[in-house]
């Protein structure tokens, strides 16, 4: 209640500053900007301790200043912010907050008429002062800063708020700074969450999986650092608990024409070298990092594509054999297995390329593994760190990408360096192999055996000719992963279908064995052809905590597909030169699929390549991890089909 | 050649242009499609009943998020329709009319009543307030309605409790401030509590109901602890430390302030609470060692048991917090007086172990296998008990042991969440 009438009130507030007339302020002068800071910061040798500071800090140069303004001024700041500023909830696959405006910056809160904000105004004059950009610049040592481009932003981080890691390079931002306005007359703890995390890189443009150094924000310090492309990643800590997390974040920018330090051609060399986080993860080299390989799916053995081939009737229906149903019956549930039900599947299918499948495994199976999950969850202690995954797990790589831990039955191996991600690539291609992974804990009988024997059915003949019956398209390459997102910790980010590198018209490959049966399969078949332009994807949920504390969403862990935006849109969407939110979708519009985690869920989509797909950051709140099984198919199309 | 799927995007976009060429044929807009929701009807109900149809409506969103108004919407429409049919059915001698139940009235009332969670965020205050108004008069006439053809229903009293205790919080204690002082500015809330507490009876109630009675006692306890915390709404808003002993200053409220004799009379209210509470845990026990249930039913009623049992647990440790900061002060501050109060080190200490072990004991009764947050409430509780023990007794040492083994599992389940509750467990033993 208190809240509608305060939202109103500020939208008020703000509509009426928008019609005001902007008001032409007198530039404080430079003694009265030095008195609204903290004295300390004017002292020379303060100055070159903090430079020596930052210049040997690690991960990467950045540094903090404690307090640093006038407290009087910045509980101002605070309190018009409160009263004044309306806060929207945004969440994409890369953040959950509170933001100020339409999005990160500028928009719905006019900077350039902050009359009904003086003191936000006042802050925001001398944070862009000369006198403090160039103590900025001089510890930071990273040249001059502009005090004409101003990029300022409000965001209040609440219980269950995130931004997941990225390394702000956008534009011509050269320093990134946080100042922040928690309760000025509490101290945030650590265990609040909340924190700035600060990532080292395995190597440049790869950042590792954990963070390695953490600034606990308290009201009124402000930590900074010169933006390193390839370098400077970072990420806030989900807030864990019912409070807010105020925040001004800004950037110092490269400075602009008729500005001291300005140099012809700077900022658009510097654009045009540096990439964004987005730019970084389509990168051909960020490839070899990327764990596990998604595009690398392997290919179904000749033998077993041909007799799927022979089996299809008119448009690919495969028609299951009694002894067919009873090796699936071991462990799907009867209603998705009879003539009826399978039918009407099928129809599903063809109609909208999706299917829903509640209660998949048979109660049998579906009700032991269910408490075999849960119990692991609430009786053994998950590893967290990535020194501490012990194999069949694994963490996905790179962190600006996904992190979670999955099977995929192939050997161990572990990242911390160039040299390391030079003897994985020299051990080439790797067939799967669920069954040698299945006791590599030294137990058996653990959730692990049970998941893995789950992945070997997937795999079998007769699991994929239920699928093939099911969508009436025939699996010919397939990659299976048993994943596990712990809370407070995985997610994926938003990607576009993989390509399958599997295309018989193109010539480059990794591997000698794949290429001999790629050789084989092209001499024999000369009709085999691949829809090169979609996947079909399966993923069977097994999250076994309490559906209800999922269902909405809030704890995230859900699986959510999206149309991409076309060029016309990209071109038209500015927010796009804003990689740290590149995917956003506020409208909701262009969500296809939103499927909460859930226990014994199959869903089944030939996702085409216009479509993202992400499963959401696992709140710290949520009351297990999220698992699934998700397998990836290429399908093959009809030649005829393919020509019409 | 045989038609395959499309894929996603491309099916969902020509869904798109499908329905788009179908409005325009049909000169309609391209609306979206009807929201679907699924009711809930019992396996042996009359499905097509219209009756059991409502109460299934209803039973959805009692279940769900109760963040769509509209389906409340389309339940009260189906309450008027419902209602004339009935109207028009009596008319008509050969038809037989429809028999409006107790749980038709109820249900109508409830959806009247719930209604006006969403009419406060009307952003218009003398039309938010004439609105909740409105539609907690139409509630509590539609009880008066039901009570008419049916005074012995135990739902429509149960009802009646519901919306008074809704109502005292939403319309009444919202219009007021700290310097409120006109008493006339809205009714008398003593009077409205005691009748709340008069309609509220569980002794004959059908134990499909023990979810609402639970649900009235909830309302009961926030509508206190607004009166109780009142003033101090912008502090709560802003997240209350939950690993600090963080007592919010009582605000005194002038004698002419509406609240201000209601607040006097807290603790008697919270006494009437958990003695309801602890009728009402008895009930669910004495049905949880019936073995007929069904599977789903005998989940919701396990959860219900230990939902009661936690609020229960937490009553009774706010009974104690009195007692407890008495003993506290009396045994371990230099110069402390004799007694507080009038209360010794010994009474303070025994008042205090009698709540707080009844406290313990529900939350052990509201622990869960599968939610480590009931382990560390449990734990929590036992560490509270443990402190009132005389220091480094072995009561003391026993109930600390006992909370520590019980968060280091909680913190082994949730990777650490509960690790600063753990800290400060340990920390304490360090200092002592």
């Amino acid at each position: 209640m208190t809240k509608a009438k305060r939202s109103n009130k500020s939208e008020k507030s703000l509509q009426q500053s928008k019609d005001a007339k902007p008001s032409k302020k007198q530039a404080l002068p430079e003694d009265k900007v030095k008195s609204l800071f903290n004295s300390k910061i004017w002292d020379t040798e303060f100055q070159q301790n903090l430079q020596n500071q930052i210049a040997t800090a690690k991960p990467y140069n950045w540094g903090s200043i404690t307090p640093l303004v006038d407290d009087d001024l910045l509980r101002k700041v605070r309190k018009e912010i409160e009263t004044e500023i309306h806060f929207t909830n945004k969440e994409t696959d890369i953040y959950k907050v509170n933001q100020s405006g339409d999005l990160a910056n500028l928009s719905g809160l006019d900077w350039n008429d902050l009359s009904r904000l003086p003191s936000l105004f006042k802050l925001r004059e001398i944070l862009y002062s000369d006198v403090y950009r160039e103590v900025i610049a001089k510890v930071c040592q990273c040249g001059p800063l502009s005090g004409v481009k101003t990029d300022m932003s409000i965001n209040t981080y609440d219980k269950g708020c995130h931004l997941l890691i990225h390394d702000d390079v956008i534009g011509s931002r050269r320093v990134s700074f946080i100042l922040y306005l928690p309760d000025p007359d509490k101290t945030w703890k650590e265990h609040y969450g909340g924190s700035l995390q600060l990532f080292d890189s395995v190597v440049p443009n790869v950042p590792c999986s954990d963070p390695c150094a953490k600034f606990v924000p308290q009201f009124n310090s402000i930590a900074f650092f010169a933006v390193q492309p390839g370098f400077s990643f970072h990420e806030v800590e989900e807030v864990k608990v019912d409070k807010h997390r105020l925040s001004i974040q800004g950037w110092y920018h490269i400075p602009q024409f008729g500005e001291k330090g300005y140099i012809k051609g700077e900022e658009q060399e510097w654009v045009k070298t540096n990439t964004s986080t987005l730019a970084q993860l389509e990168s051909k080299t960020l490839k070899d990092y990327e764990f596990p390989k998604l595009t690398e799916r392997e290919l179904i053995p000749y033998h077993k594509v041909k007799h799927l081939e022979e089996m299809a009737g008119e448009g690919n229906s495969i028609t299951l054999t009694r002894e067919d149903l009873d090796k699936l019956s071991k462990y799907i549930s009867p209603q998705h297995l009879s003539v009826a039900g399978v039918k009407s599947l099928q129809e599903k299918f063809l109609e909208s390329s999706i299917l829903n499948m509640e209660d998949f495994l048979k109660p049998e199976i579906s009700d032991v593994l269910r408490e075999q999950i849960r119990d692991t969850e609430l009786e053994k202690e998950c590893p967290y760190s990535y020194d501490d995954v012990k194999f069949p797990w694994k963490t996905a790589f790179p962190t600006h990408k996904w992190r979670y831990l999955y099977i995929d039955g192939k050997t161990d191996f572990k990242i911390h360096n160039g040299e390391d991600l030079d003897n994985s690539l020299n051990s080439g291609d790797e067939s799967s192999n669920f069954q040698l992974t299945k006791y590599a804990n030294g137990e058996s009988n653990c959730v692990e055996t049970e998941l893995i024997d789950l992945a070997v059915f997937f795999q079998s003949l007769v699991f994929q000719k239920y699928i093939a019956n099911l969508t009436c398209l025939i699996p010919i390459s397939e990659q299976i992963l048993i994943r596990r997102f712990r809370p407070g910790k995985d997610y994926t980010l938003a990607t576009t279908s993989p390509i399958s590198p599997y295309d018989l018209s193109r010539s480059e490959t990794s591997a000698m064995d794949l290429e001999e049966e790629r050789e084989k399969v092209a001499d024999k078949s000369k009709s085999f052809e691949f829809l090169k332009e979609a996947l079909l994807e399966a993923t069977l949920c097994l999250t076994p905590s309490n559906y209800k504390t999922w269902e909405n969403g809030e704890v995230g862990g859900y699986q959510l597909y999206m149309m991409n935006q076309t060029k016309d849109q990209v071109k038209n969407n500015k927010d796009l030169d804003d990689a740290s939110v590149y995917k956003k979708d506020d409208s909701g519009d262009a969500v296809l699929i939103n499927k909460p985690a859930a226990w014994n869920t199959f869903t089944l989509v030939l996702r085409d390549e216009n479509v993202l797909e992400f499963i959401k950051y696992v709140s710290a709140n949520a009351s297990g991890s999220r698992w699934d099984i998700n397998a990836k198919w290429d399908v093959e199309i009809e030649e005829d089909e393919d020509k019409q | 050649m045989a038609k395959r799927p499309l894929g996603l995007g491309k099916s969902a976009q020509q869904k798109i242009k499908k329905q788009k060429a179908q409005a325009t044929n049909d000169n309609t807009s391209t609306a979206d499609e009807p929201t679907q929701i699924q009711i809930q009807l019992d396996s042996n109900a009359d499905l097509d009943d219209e009756l059991t149809q409502l109460n299934g409506l209803w039973n959805s969103y009692v279940d769900s998020e109760r963040d769509d108004e509209l389906i409340l919407n389309g339940i009260i429409h189906e309450c008027d329709r419902l209602l004339r049919s009935e109207q028009q059915k009596e008319k008509k001698s050969d038809t037989k009319p429809i028999v409006l139940t107790d749980i038709f009235h109820s249900i109508y009332a409830l959806a009247l009543s719930e209604l006006t969670i969403f009419k406060s965020e009307e952003d218009d205050e003398k039309k938010r307030f004439k609105l909740i108004a409105d539609f907690f008069d139409s509630a509590l006439e539609r009880v008066q309605l039901g009570l008419e053809k049916y005074p012995d229903s135990p739902l429509l009293r149960l009802t009646e409790s519901k919306i008074i205790f809704q109502r005292i919080p939403l319309e009444y204690i919202a219009q007021l401030n700290t310097g409120s002082k006109n008493k006339k500015t809205i009714p008398d809330i003593k009077k409205l509590l005691k009748r709340g507490e008069q309609v509220f009876d569980i002794d004959n109630i059908e134990p499909k109901y023990f979810d609402l009675a639970f649900q009235i006692l909830q309302s009961f306890n926030d509508c206190l602890d607004i009166i109780e915390n009142f003033g101090h709404e912008s502090e709560i808003e802003e997240g209350l430390d939950s690993d600090v002993d963080e007592d919010l200053e009582e605000i005194e409220l002038d004698e002419s302030h509406p609240l201000y004799e209601v607040k006097k009379q807290l603790d008697e209210h919270y006494q009437w609470l958990r003695e309801k509470l602890e009728q009402l845990f008895l009930k669910i026990e004495k049905e949880l060692e019936k073995e007929t249930e069904e599977k789903e039913d005998r989940e919701k009623i396990t959860y219900l048991y230990a939902s009661v049992a936690k609020t229960i647990g937490e009553l009774y440790l706010k009974a104690a917090e009195i007692y407890s900061h008495i003993f506290t002060a009396l045994a371990y501050e230099d110069d402390a007086p004799k007694d507080i109060d009038g209360f010794d080190l010994k009474t303070s200490q025994k008042k205090a172990l009698e709540l707080t072990s009844k406290a313990v004991n529900y939350f052990e009764k509201a622990v869960r296998k599968d939610d480590p947050q009931t382990w560390v409430d449990h734990a929590e509780a036992i560490i509270d008990l443990g402190n009132l023990y005389d220091y480094k007794s072995e009561d003391q040492e026993s109930s600390y042991a006992k909370a520590e083994s019980l968060l280091e599992k909680a913190n082994k389940a949730t990777n650490g969440k509960y690790k600063d509750v753990l800290d400060k467990l340990l920390s304490n033993d360090d200092d002592e």
